[in-house]
């Protein structure tokens, strides 16, 4: 898996025309607009549950050229027990912010930057017990991420990206990590 | 949907809604147990106690036990009966496995006593689906400060070279004034923690006749209840064994409640008549563990012995050998005996390849026929 996804970057990173297949075809690279369109499955350290792995999806748009902007929103769940406790904390991540981003040969890389609220819904069991209760609170974070967005034929793209993440809970900044790997769309 | 969508948009434009606990904060417990002490100590002190040094009630999970055949089949003499009175327990007693919780009581004055966990399973009794765990609740005094209920065991005498050595303990200190269930020969009220479906036909700690508690689910609170009965006599109880068959309780005898409003009160009694219930048994299956008799006489001071003969079904091929049973000491918090052969294993005094065999030269202090 590691093999494949150091090939895909080699071969986004390599200029098209070195490749031999200028003539295009379904893997030309065809679009080059300031708008992209990107979604995919998420990975992230739990906001506010501090072990576990909170999985779940994500979209995102940017407008712009070297320098964008862009608006993003991912949704994403972990469940985790103690003795006492069997917790669910769903994180719904609402960011704007500003990108920066360079063009080599089929890809894109760059790092961009969010900020905004993320929405924390927990739940919590009792174990052994019918005692649930549900809590929201929002929390003021954001995150740093770098990215690789590889043109795979037409306006499509191989997204990843992933940097760490803060957030203010209760007057404590909690560090973390946010990942999302999946497609994007550049018309 | 629409009420949820607004409390996430009121709480996106707040800063913050309430407090996340994730995995910490304060556990609440499962359940919480009204108890009451009650009675005056003053008279029931045992010799050398004049004061109280931190009164409890204890919750206690009971173990499957079943006694041995020496202590319920008829003495075959009067020196046997006696030992049987001095090393037997009440064969419908109550037998602890295992202390879950204790608060601190004044006499007179309810308290709760909650617990947080469930019982473990090898204090439950059953099949997968219709699992089933009872619990006396205990009132003593710590004497030891421990904060919690030390059970005792009985003390066997001393023994030969057979088997690994056993470790002997030391007896409790804390004192036991009581208990909310003590022998099925007397009226009860026990916990009751039921997983599943109420198997009627369970022989462990049997309430034949009361109400399937299974069926009246507002009885409980998160599987936990409190449940009385008035209890059977010691002849229904032998009877109904030989039969194969469970003694009946007296329905109108029967009783039930949510554990949180049903107040159980534990009448003090004389420490003497209740310590049972705090003393374990090393085994629970009925069977007889036979003792390598040591060279040197053991110390019967304070202790009662007869001469028996094996039970049929222990003796097998060798119904002519002959045991020399021992009790504990009076001054012991437990009831026991000790059971010598001339011949034997530690398992199976029948055994083919004796671990030990005197038969043809007992040790000179053998009192019994050879």
């Amino acid at each position: 898996m590691r093999r494949l996804a150091i090939a895909v970057l080699l071969v986004g990173l390599m200029p098209a025309p070195s490749r031999g297949d200028g003539s295009g075809g379904d893997l030309r690279v065809r679009s080059s607009g300031p708008l992209t369109v990107d979604g995919g499955l998420v990975f992230a350290l739990p906001t506010a549950l501090v072990p576990g792995l909170s999985t779940g999806f994500g979209i995102g748009v940017t407008r712009g050229r070297v320098l964008a902007w862009e608006a993003r929103a991912s949704w994403s769940t972990a469940t985790e027990s103690s003795v006492a406790w069997t917790v669910t904390q769903s994180d719904l991540r609402l960011r704007v912010g500003g990108v920066i981003q360079h063009t080599l040969g089929r890809a894109r890389v760059g790092l961009r930057l969010g900020v905004g609220p993320t929405i924390v819904h927990e739940t919590r069991l009792r174990n052994s017990s019918t005692l649930e209760t549900s809590a929201f609170s929002t929390l003021p974070a954001g995150e740093v991420e770098a990215f690789v967005a590889v043109h795979v034929f037409g306006p499509w793209l191989f997204n990843m990206a992933g940097g760490p993440s803060a957030a203010v809970d209760s007057g404590n900044l909690r560090g973390g990590w946010v990942s999302l790997i999946g497609v994007g769309w550049q018309p | 949907m629409r009420r949820v969508g607004l409390l996430v948009l009121s709480c996106a434009l707040s800063a913050g809604c309430s407090k996340l606990e994730g995995l910490g904060g304060a556990v609440p417990p499962l359940v919480q147990f009204q108890v009451e002490a009650t009675g005056d100590l003053g008279s029931l002190r045992p010799p050398g106690v004049t004061s109280d040094v931190s009164l409890r009630i204890a919750l206690v999970w009971g173990a499957q036990w079943w006694i041995e055949p020496f202590c319920i089949l008829p003495p075959e003499s009067d020196s046997a009966a006696a030992v049987i009175a001095a090393g037997c327990r009440d064969p419908f007693g109550f037998v602890p496995a295992l202390v879950a919780a204790s608060v601190p009581v004044n006499i007179g004055a309810p308290s709760s006593l909650p617990l947080f966990e469930q019982p473990p399973t090898d204090v439950l009794v059953g099949a997968s689906t219709a699992r089933v765990g009872y619990a006396s609740l205990v009132f003593f005094d710590d004497r030891d400060g421990s904060g919690t209920l030390e059970l005792s065991t009985p003390h066997s005498s001393a023994f030969g070279r057979d088997g690994p050595p056993q470790q002997d303990s030391v007896d409790s200190a804390d004192v036991i004034y009581g208990a909310s269930f003590l022998t099925m020969t007397a009226p009860d009220e026990r916990v009751l923690f039921l997983d599943g479906t109420f198997d009627e036909t369970s022989a462990f700690y049997p309430r034949s006749g009361c109400p399937d508690p299974g069926n009246q689910p507002a009885l409980f609170t998160n599987g936990f209840s409190v449940l009385g009965a008035g209890g059977f006599s010691a002849a229904a109880g032998f009877t109904s064994s030989i039969a194969g068959t469970l003694p009946p309780e007296d329905p109108n005898t029967c009783t039930g409640g949510v554990p949180e409003t049903t107040l159980v009160a534990i009448g003090a009694q004389a420490p003497a008549n209740v310590n049972e219930v705090s003393c374990t048994e090393r085994t629970l299956d009925g069977t007889t563990r036979y003792r390598e008799p040591p060279a040197d006489m053991p110390d019967l001071r304070d202790r009662v012995s007869a001469c028996a003969s094996l039970p049929s079904f222990d003796a097998g091929n060798q119904p002519n050998l002959i045991q020399f049973v021992v009790s504990g000491r009076s001054t012991d918090h437990c009831k026991g005996l000790t059971h010598y052969a001339l011949r034997g294993c530690r398992e199976n005094v029948a055994c083919p390849v004796p671990d030990w065999d005197f038969t043809a030269n007992p040790p000179a202090w053998w009192p019994c026929p050879s």
